[in-house]
């Protein structure tokens, strides 16, 4: 089963997308609620993939996302967000996000994300 | 207080917030999975004093969750709720029986913060599309944090920056209310425009000459 | 609910509750009751036991800065001036040195807003302020009830000049 770990801060977003994780067959291993804790559960649990709110506090989310790939090349990164703009989109590709969800998410379109990513 | 129908500013302002207005709404639609109705769109202009009771009476108790916003559209975004309608959406979102719950536990704040950022987020995205490209920097808001305020002092917070500039305050109103499956529920949002924003809105002034 | 908030001086219904909005004031003779709804605002509650008046302003600023405003409550100095001479037109030149002071307000409640102005220290410049005009007016600050990061609502009872004070979720207190 592959790997995921769910960082956003809201604690209802979480389940939300664990819900949805756990029904394409994704097991989650690891929840955060802000960069600092993505990115270092992100180096303890080595997951398959990580899907990343942007607005957080602490760190937000396109920083975690620089960290964790620059820790690790390999690493996928799926951003899920409320903020459907081009400048953010753009930025969010830069720095190495495989997909972009934009907040509130059709459920069926995540679980075929999932699948194909899996 | 006056709805002010665009007449002192120019129509695109006026077009630029109903944009907003329409994003917000479709977003909550979509969130909830229920038609949610845009019910006003209004950018009121009001002496400082009548502020206290614009979304209700003042010592009413609200929820509200604000998100701070910098950059060329400053400012804050407040989600607010009368608790039973506040309260519903957390049920309706945690597929509880409407009612269930008269607590603002984490789960539900959480759910209520979510619905905000989802919510203002799809009014800042329109908002940002009048905004040309390579100006939009910035155009992040922050995390929301959750009240459980009385509306006056609530309004009063959030009003407090533009009253140590003039008397009049501006601020634009969303409301949207949803139905048939969550009868007669009502949210508020508001749009408390900083300094940044006037300038970039171009003819918006709040009052001072 | 009478309002305070369209004129300066509201007819004094003798009875039942008035509201003060933000950057108002009030005067009342027993038995009314004062309100009004505080954030990081400060609430100056005056009382004349003898003379059974009271009188409540709705502090937004410490300063006019010398410039001639439209609402005088709205500042801690020209404020305290305006309800000490409607006081003194109602109870006479004496009510002065029978005045005593409650004091409550300037909470802060966003951190975003902070961030960005003045805001953050308002509360603590409008108490300094005030407290300042009342010392060198010899009134007597009987009670402060300042900071925190919640909203209040302050009611003056004029009989007594009991100040009670609710946060949101709280039980009610007295100053």
């Amino acid at each position: 089963m592959k790997r995921l770990l769910i960082v956003d801060d809201a604690i209802f977003m979480r389940k939300l997308i664990g819900g949805v994780a756990a029904e394409a067959g994704w097991e989650v291993v690891g929840e955060a609620g802000n960069g600092v804790e993505a990115v270092a559960m992100y180096h303890r649990l080595r997951p398959d993939l990580v899907t990343m709110d942007l607005v957080m506090p602490e760190m937000g989310g396109l920083e975690a996302l620089r960290l964790i790939r620059a820790g690790d090349p390999t690493a996928r990164v799926v951003v899920v967000t409320a903020l459907d703009q081009k400048q953010v989109l753009l930025d969010s590709i830069r720095e190495g996000a495989v997909d972009f969800i934009v907040k509130p998410f059709d459920r069926q379109r995540v679980i075929d994300l999932l699948a194909k990513l899996a | 207080m006056s709805n002010d129908p665009g007449g002192e500013g120019p129509d695109s302002l006026r077009s630029v917030f109903d944009r907003g207005a329409e994003g917000a709404s479709e977003a909550l639609s979509r969130w909830l999975g229920r038609p949610v109705r845009l019910l006003i769109s209004a950018v009121d202009r009001s002496d400082l004093s009548l502020a206290g009771d614009l979304i209700g009476p003042a010592d009413d108790l609200v929820a509200a969750c604000s998100m701070g916003l910098s950059g060329r559209l400053d400012g804050m975004l407040l989600l607010v709720f009368e608790d039973r309608s506040g309260l519903a959406i957390a049920d309706f979102l945690l597929a509880r029986p409407i009612g269930s719950t008269s607590e603002w536990g984490e789960l539900e704040r959480s759910a209520a913060m979510e619905t905000a950022n989802i919510v203002g987020c799809a009014y800042l995205n329109a908002l940002a599309d009048a905004i040309p490209d390579g100006e939009k920097d910035g155009l992040v808001p922050t995390p929301p944090e959750f009240r459980h305020e009385f509306a006056g002092s609530l309004l009063e917070f959030a009003l407090m920056d533009q009253a140590a500039e003039q008397d009049e305050i501006l601020l634009v109103r969303t409301e949207f209310v949803a139905g048939p499956e969550l009868p007669s529920l009502r949210w508020t949002l508001l749009f408390v425009p900083g300094p940044s924003t006037a300038t970039t809105l171009g003819a918006l002034r709040a009052g001072s000459p | 609910m009478p309002k305070a908030s369209d004129r300066e001086i509201p007819t004094d219904p003798g009875t039942g509750l008035i509201s003060v909005a933000i950057g108002r004031w009030a005067v009342a003779s027993a038995p009314a009751q004062l309100r009004t709804l505080l954030g990081s605002c400060v609430g100056v509650a005056f009382h004349d036991r003898e003379g059974r008046l009271g009188a409540l302003t709705h502090v937004v600023l410490p300063t006019s800065r010398g410039i001639e405003v439209d609402h005088p409550g709205k500042y801690a100095d020209t404020a305290i001036p305006a309800v000490l001479a409607e006081l003194e037109r109602r109870g006479g030149p004496r009510v002065r040195s029978r005045l005593t002071a409650k004091l409550a307000g300037g909470a802060r409640m966003f951190q975003v807003a902070a961030d960005t102005s003045g805001a953050l220290d308002i509360g603590r410049r409008n108490q300094e302020a005030i407290e300042a005009i009342l010392a060198e007016l010899r009134i007597p600050v009987l009670a402060r009830d300042f900071g925190g990061n919640a909203g209040r609502r302050l009611t003056l009872d004029t009989v007594s000049g009991i100040v009670a004070i609710k946060v949101p979720g709280g039980a009610e207190y007295s100053l």
